[in-house]
């Protein structure tokens, strides 16, 4: 059998409150305006959509519950909708649909609904043409899921720290970062806050920072005597002097950092 | 004995800037390029924005050029940085006036012409774009004016080219 969407009370509902949602997105207050008219007019309390939308969100929304308990909402929500006016619900859907149209235009009814295949079983279920196989195995799919246990989700609530956790964790973070000099110190924070200000603030200092090492490798360079210590300080101003001609990445941040360290190395041996 | 003070500010200018950690002042006014100026080595440094996709020397150029001319950087100073595509020039100092102060006043300045500059371009670009899609009636005709033809340009209904016949 075919489902013909449009005659899906809670599928119309559902494109509406989608449609609601790409106004109010879009801050297209007429549009807005016009959804929120179609909602309280055709789901009026005490309307005929409004009983027919309640009785799908029962079978949709029950979740959790006893598989005979299942049974019974079910079977008393289709008993429920026996008693609704077919004619009426048909009345009042082509009053909305046509009004849908000619408010909103036709492409709303384009609009992807998730949950397209739930309103689409329930409504198979409500209807009398449907196949009796048929209809059976949807109720049963329908029971399954209303009555399927869940299990709880991760808790999101963070678990409370005691003071000796929280020693701990002090203790441990000074005894990796605790020696670090200064200026490492100093780079790093510019590091880790970079992506506040698009790494302004990392560059300026980079470029003070680095004038400071060049000088100071290069004053060692010229001051060492022994031929592999120069060899491999022109090898770190090198290193430093190619930050000229390309940007600095993450990679080099640990470079830079033990180069602080190399020259405050030379500077204690002086 | 009480003195008086008489005298304000000689000029306030307004710009988006925040003072770093080591007391260097990050302005970031201009579209394309930021501008430092920091206290601790006397320098004024541009950097291009990491939004930026163009070739920015021009403009870091231009504003050490403009400092250079109002004679508050050195010109003989200005080189690129220590960091990729930074330009950086070394104030002067003087007892006489505040260089750090007339350095940024200088960079309002430029924001400003230059800000005038990008209008410019701007509207151009505006102008030239509503050429083409809103032209005026002098440079088009409506819908129909000028009635189609079954045969227009190079294209003859009911016949088939053959580039190639009778060459080989």
């Amino acid at each position: 059998m075919k489902h013909n969407k449009k005659r899906n009370t809670a599928f119309i509902y559902e494109t509406l409150a989608r449609e609601l949602t790409k106004a109010i997105v879009a801050k297209s207050p007429r549009q807005k305006q016009n959804i929120v008219s179609l909602i309280k007019e055709h789901f009026a309390a005490g309307s005929v959509l409004r009983t027919e939308l309640h009785l799908y969100q029962t079978l949709l929304e029950t979740t959790n519950i006893h598989q005979n308990v299942a049974e019974r909402i079910l079977h008393e929500t289709k008993f429920a909708h026996s008693k609704l006016d077919t004619r009426e619900v048909f009345d009042a859907q082509s009053r909305l649909i046509a009004a849908i149209n000619k408010e909103l235009g036709k492409d709303v009814w384009s609009n992807f609904v998730p949950n397209f295949k739930s309103l689409a079983s329930v409504n198979a279920i409500f209807n009398s043409k449907t196949a009796i196989k048929k209809k059976v195995l949807f109720e049963q799919s329908m029971v399954d899921r209303m009555s399927a246990q869940t299990p709880p989700g991760p808790s999101t609530h963070l678990k409370p720290i005691d003071n000796l956790t929280y020693h701990s964790f002090i203790k441990k973070f000074n005894d990796k970062y605790g020696d670090l000099l200064q200026e490492q110190k100093d780079l790093l924070n510019r590091f880790i806050t970079s992506f506040a200000d698009e790494g302004f603030e990392l560059r300026v200092y980079l470029n003070e920072e680095l004038t400071r090492l060049k000088k100071e490798i290069t004053s060692a360079t010229e001051d060492s005597t022994e031929p592999l210590v120069t060899q491999k300080l022109e090898g770190v101003a090198e290193y430093l002097e190619e930050f000229r001609k390309r940007e600095f990445t993450e990679g080099d941040l640990n470079k830079v950092l033990k180069t602080q360290e190399l020259v405050q190395e030379l500077r204690a041996n002086d | 004995m009480i003195s008086i003070k008489i005298g304000g500010p000689q000029a306030t200018v307004e710009l988006q800037a925040r003072k770093a950690l080591d007391g260097s002042l990050l302005i970031t006014d201009h579209k394309k390029i930021d501008i430092a100026v920091v206290p601790g080595s006397m320098k004024v440094t541009t950097f291009p924005k990491t939004t930026s996709s163009e070739d920015v020397y021009e403009f870091q150029n231009r504003l050490l050029e403009m400092l250079a001319d109002e004679g508050v950087v050195d010109r003989a100073s200005i080189q690129g940085g220590n960091v990729f595509r930074s330009l950086e020039g070394i104030i002067y100092e003087t007892d006489a006036v505040n260089p750090l102060q007339a350095a940024v006043y200088v960079i309002a300045e430029f924001i400003e012409v230059e800000h005038q500059h990008e209008q410019i371009a701007d509207n151009y670009e505006k102008e030239l774009e509503d050429m083409y899609t809103h032209p005026s009636d002098r440079d088009s005709t409506e819908y129909g004016e000028v009635p189609q033809y079954a045969e227009k340009g190079s294209m003859r209904p009911g016949y088939y080219y053959y580039p190639l016949r009778n060459r080989y």
